[in-house]
């Protein structure tokens, strides 16, 4: 498998006290990792390393396996970033700010001239594309920030928090620009405090805690490692007593708690069949249910277990 | 998609950086300050003379020396102005997120800003060497050649200045700071050293603000390098007036040891915070 990025005991020591304490991880080609954990966790850290802004006190990180402290050259060659909210030098507007970042990439006149305007289609900064920056809002310097980073068509997005700071249709928006990188063939390697947006956009997730890697796999794999689902069934009325104990004594079922009247959440170990026999069941014991759905996600859960515990 | 990016070479790109940042220059209001500056004291010491009611003096060179007397602040404007945010502006303002993750080596990045700063600097320099060329050279209608020794000196000070001025920026965690440690440098305290070195009869040669003298005094019909003293009262107050090839000798190694300095604090800076 190709190596996109690695890292191989990544260390960042601040004042003898680790901030990212040997992280190996391999992402290989054409995925996208959602990158996890709570604040001061490392994720910007390892993220700085990975785009050249820091180095690393030990260990080694490549991209597209040029090693960065080596052949910074080679290896952002090939890298697409957003680090922090960034900012931007206020006297020029998007249009040079892309036209600069562009050159500096090697990009051709008639090519930088293009994907500039496409890119700033892509975060809806068209209309802005002439104006000066100085006095852009946070979320027009974050969208930029997106803009800059797809601009030469990198193979490897590195981005941190991209939805941060953005309104939640910049959010929506800055999601499906990743999905349809996905479909281009990228790698994407992006932090986030948003679980259901890592869980949405991704297909793998990388968990981190005190600077430790404590997670790595693939998203479709964290429910089978949760087990059972939390599920919440409304009700027209309220609950009767024979009907509680059909879904007590169901196979599979835990922890039942009635929050309401009308309303049961329970865990439920089985499968999609089994939740529906359950429904069958219970709908045969005269329950008029309103709803019966697994409530939050197994990514949060994922995220409780291992951060309590770490 | 990937064959029309190639890893471009340093010198594209230090072309590409010195066009930004000099574009910079001209588009902050700061470029406007020092042009400002630079007129009214031009047109404060033309008229000068007609105002106090007093002869002008006698020789083109002796006018272009009062008016080379103001090259130090405006260098040191220059230096400040261009120079002081040029490096820890990319830290502090956190410009340098979108900047450094880009495949281009610090030492372009480096010489790009430096070269950019140099032409503003020289840019504004220049206009006020041609103002003095226009009025002062028709007023006598001669100008002489030590005037184009002057602007060589002059642009050689400016080096030093601005390699000083980056040094600092390299180091300095804030703009204001970097700003202000370069002006009291060059205003107080090398001055300063400079005039207790005097009392003491040492010469001071080795200060870079003595060096920067030599655009004034280059002007001299007859110049003459030495110690010259005053009696006053009961003491001698001395000063030195620096040999040419020193002065340009300590300017030069002024420049290339600061901005040496300046690159390999700039390289090493990560991008914290
Ligand atoms: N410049 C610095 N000096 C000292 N310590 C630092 C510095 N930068 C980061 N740290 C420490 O390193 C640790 C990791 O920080 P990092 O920014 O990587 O966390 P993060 O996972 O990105 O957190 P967040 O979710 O809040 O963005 C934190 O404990 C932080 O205090
Ligand atoms: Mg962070």
């Amino acid at each position: 498998m190709r190596e996109v990025i690695k890292t191989v005991g990544l260390t960042k020591m601040y004042n003898g006290f680790p901030a990212l304490d040997e992280l190996t991880l391999t992402i290989g080609p054409d995925v996208c990792v959602g990158f996890i954990g709570p604040n001061g966790a490392g994720k910007t850290t390892t993220i700085k390393i990975l785009t050249s802004l820091i180095r690393s006190t030990a260990g080694k990180a490549y991209v597209e396996g040029f090693d960065i402290r080596e052949s910074p050259k080679a290896a952002l060659m090939n890298v697409g970033s957003v680090v922090e909210t960034p900012e931007f030098y206020p006297y020029l507007t998007p249009i040079e700010t892309l036209d600069y970042l562009g050159r500096l990439r090697g990009m051709g006149e008639e090519y930088v001239r293009d994907r500039s305007k496409r890119v700033l289609e892509q975060v809806h900064m068209e209309e802005w594309a002439t104006t000066r920056i100085g006095k852009f809002s946070k979320g027009m310097k974050q969208r930029l920030g997106i803009a800059q980073a797809l601009l030469h068509e990198p193979t490897v997005l590195i981005l941190d928090e991209p939805t941060s700071g953005l309104d939640p249709r910049g959010m929506i928006e800055v999601r499906e620009i990743i999905k349809d990188l996905k479909k281009e063939k990228r790698t994407i390697f992006m932090s986030s405090h948003l679980l259901y947006e890592a869980q949405e956009v991704c297909d793998w997730v990388a968990m981190v805690d005190k600077g430790r890697l404590i997670f790595f796999d693939k998203v479709e794999n964290i429910s089978k490692l949760t087990g059972a689902k939390k599920l919440e069934i409304r009700l027209v009325e309220p609950i009767t007593e024979e009907q509680l104990d059909t879904i007590k004594n169901f196979e599979g079922v835990a922890e039942v708690s009635l929050v309401h009247p009308e309303i049961v959440n329970l865990r439920f170990g089985g499968n999609d069949q089994d939740r529906a026999k359950m429904l069958a069941e219970m709908i045969a014991k005269g329950a008029m249910v309103v709803s019966f759905q697994s409530v939050g996600m197994e990514l949060e859960d994922l995220y409780m277990d291992m951060i309590g515990s770490s | 998609m990937v064959e029309k990016t190639t890893i471009p070479s340093g010198a594209d790109q230090y072309v590409t950086i010195t066009r930004y940042e000099l574009l910079g220059h001209l588009r902050k209001k700061r470029i406007w300050v020092i042009f400002i500056v630079l007129f009214l004291i031009f047109f404060f010491v033309l008229l000068l003379f007609p105002a106090a009611g007093v002869d002008y003096p006698s020789t083109f060179e002796g006018y272009s020396q009062i008016y080379l007397g103001f090259m130090s602040v405006l260098i040191l404007l220059c230096a400040t102005l261009f120079g002081s945010d040029a490096l820890v502006g990319e830290f502090q303002q956190r410009t340098g997120f979108v900047l450094f993750p880009n495949p281009v080596k610090r030492l372009t990045i480096f010489l790009g800003k430096f070269s950019a700063s140099m032409i503003a600097s020289v840019i504004v320099i220049s206009v006020y060497y041609g103002l003095i060329v226009l009025f002062i050279g028709g007023m006598y209608k001669t100008v002489t050649i030590e005037l184009a020794y002057s602007l060589l000196l002059a642009v050689l000070y400016l080096s030093a200045a601005l390699g000083v001025a980056y040094a600092i920026s390299a180091i300095m965690k804030g703009i204001i700071g970097s700003t202000v440690l370069t002006f009291i440098l060059f205003l107080f305290v090398l001055p300063m050293v400079g005039m207790a070195l005097g009392m003491a009869e040492v010469d001071p040669w080795f200060l870079v603000t003595q060096s920067g003298d030599t655009v004034t005094y280059v002007m001299e019909p007859e110049y003459q390098a030495g110690k010259f003293c005053i009696q006053q009262a009961r003491q001698t107050i001395c000063f030195y007036v620096p040999e040419l090839a020193t002065s340009a000798a300590t300017m030069a190694g002024y420049f290339i040891a600061s901005s040496i300095l300046a690159f390999l604090f700039f390289r090493r800076r990560e991008m914290v915070g």
